[in-house]
C-alpha cells in the first residue's frame, strides 16, 4: 500500500497544479490521502490480511485513472471517486484493527 | 528492568588495567564530544519539531470548519508525549554517554562522570521501551547506587576500556531508532519516522492552505490571512525536514561507524581514527547549519 499511496499523492499533487481555475475537489481528496498517510505510519496493520489487499488495490485503481487524468481532464471526476472508494476500505481496515 | 541491568551490568564491569595512548585519549574526546552534540540536536530538534507540528494543526483547524474540538484533538498523533518522550530519551541518552566518555578521557569532574552516567542508563532504558513499574524504578535506583560507589574506586582509563566496547550495542541501537525518525526515505509504512511524518503534516497543511490562497476572492480576507501564515509555515516546514535529513542521516550513519571504529581504537593503539575525525566533521557540519537555522527563526 506504501508505494502505492505515496504514487497516488504524487499524481494528485501534479493533478492539481495542471488546474486552472483551481479544482477544490482536488483538494479535498488530495487532503484525505495524506491523512491516510498520517495515519497508516501509526498503526500496526497486518499485510496480509485481505483488508489490506483491497485498499492497495484501490489505490492502484487510483493511480491507473489519475495517469490517465493526467492526459485527459474528464478522467478527474472518475479518478476522485475512486479516491472515495480507497478512502472508505481504509477506513474498514481500520476498523478491523482496533 | 532486564535492559537497565543489562546497561548497568557493562558499566559496572571495568576490569582491565592497561594504559591508553595520547591517541586513544583524542579519539574518545572526539567520539564524545561529537557524540554529545548529536545527541543534543537530536532532543532539540525533536522538540522543535513537537511544537512545530501543533502550530501547524492549529493553523488547520483553523482553515477548517469541519473540525470539531474532538477532530482537533487528533491532529498531530504521531507527535504525542509519549512518542516524541520516547524519542527526546533516545538524544538525550546520546548526548550524556558523549559527555561521559569526554569527562572520562579528559575531564576531572568525578561528580560529573556520576550525573551523565546515571542520565544516560535511565535515558537509554525509557527510550528502548523499558517501562518499569515503581517498584522496578527503585531496584534500578538501588543499582545506580552501587554503580557511583564502584566509580569512584576506579580508575577513569579501565573504566573506559572496559566501558566502550560493552555500550556499543546500546549506542547502535539508539542511533539507528534516531536514524529512521530523522529520514524522509519513503521505504515500507514501518521504516517511515518523526521526520516523515512532520513533513507530511506540512505537505497537508500547505494543500489546505492552497484551497484559500488559490481561489482568488472565494474567501474572506481574515481567512485568506490567516492561509497564508500558514502556507508559509507549511513550506518553512518542508524546506527544514529537507535539510535536517540531508545533514542528520550522514552523521547519524557516521555516529554508527565511528561507534564500531572505537572498540578497534580502545583495542589496539596503531588504530587509525579517521572515521572518528570524520564523524566530528559531519556533526560540526550538521550543528552549524541548524545554529544558522535557528538564528533565523
Amino acid at each position: 500500500m506504501d508505494n502505492n499511496l505515496d504514487e497516488a499523492i504524487r499524481i494528485l499533487e501534479e493533478l492539481k497544479t495542471t488546474q486552472t481555475p483551481p479544482n477544490e475537489h482536488i483538494f479535498e481528496q488530495l487532503d484525505k490521502l495524506y491523512e491516510m498517510r498520517l495515519e497508516i505510519v501509526e498503526l500496526h496493520i497486518e499485510i496480509a490480511t485481505a483488508e489490506y489487499e483491497s485498499v492497495t488495490a484501490a489505490l492502484e485503481d487510483v493511480i491507473t485513472e489519475g495517469k490517465e487524468a493526467l492526459e485527459d481532464t474528464g478522467k478527474i471526476a472518475s479518478t476522485l471517486r475512486k479516491i472515495d472508494k480507497a478512502v472508505g476500505l481504509f477506513k474498514k481496515l481500520i476498523d478491523s484493527i482496533k | 528492568m532486564r535492559m537497565i541491568i543489562a546497561i548497568v551490568l557493562w558499566v559496572a564491569l571495568a576490569v582491565c588495567s592497561c594504559g591508553i595512548t595520547v591517541q586513544q585519549k583524542e579519539a574518545i574526546d572526539t567520539f564524545g564530544e561529537a557524540t554529545a552534540a548529536v545527541g543534543a540536536f537530536c532532543e532539540e530538534e525533536l522538540a522543535f519539531i513537537k511544537q512545530d507540528v501543533t502550530e501547524m494543526n492549529l493553523y488547520f483547524a483553523a482553515l477548517d470548519t469541519a473540525y470539531t474540538s474532538r477532530g482537533i484533538d487528533t491532529l498531530g498523533a504521531f507527535a504525542n508525549e509519549k512518542n516524541t518522550a520516547a524519542r527526546i530519551a533516545a538524544g538525550n541518552a546520546l548526548r550524556a554517554y558523549g559527555e561521559m566518555l569526554s569527562e572520562l578521557a579528559t575531564g576531572d569532574q568525578e561528580e560529573e562522570i556520576h550525573d551523565a552516567a546515571d542520565t544516560f542508563i535511565r535515558n537509554a532504558s525509557a527510550s528502548l521501551g523499558a517501562e518499569l513499574a515503581e517498584d522496578k524504578h527503585k531496584a534500578a535506583a538501588s543499582l545506580l547506587r552501587t554503580l557511583a560507589a564502584k566509580l569512584e574506586e576506579w580508575k577513569r582509563t579501565e573504566a573506559i576500556e572496559s566501558i566502550v566496547p560493552r555500550a556499543r550495542t546500546v549506542v547502535d541501537r539508539l542511533a539507528e531508532m534516531l536514524a529512521v525518525d530523522f529520514s524522509l526515505e519513503t521505504g515500507e509504512w514501518r521504516s517511515r519516522g518523526y521526520l516523515f511524518s512532520y513533513r507530511d503534516t506540512a505537505y497537508r497543511l500547505r494543500n489546505k492552505a492552497q484551497r484559500v490562497t488559490d481561489f482568488g476572492g472565494a474567501y474572506p480576507l481574515p481567512h485568506r490571512y490567516i492561509a497564508v501564515q500558514a502556507y508559509h509555515q507549511a513550506a518553512s516546514a518542508i524546506a527544514r525536514a529537507a535539510l535536517v535529513e540531508e545533514r542528520c542521516t550522514p552523521a547519524l550513519e557516521e555516529l554508527l561507524r565511528a561507534n564500531g571504529e572505537l572498540v578497534h581504537v580502545i583495542e589496539d593503539k596503531d588504530y587509525s581514527i579517521a572515521d572518528i575525525k570524520e564523524y566530528h566533521r559531519l556533526v560540526r557540519e550538521l550543528v552549524g547549519t541548524i545554529e544558522t537555522l535557528r538564528a533565523g527563526e
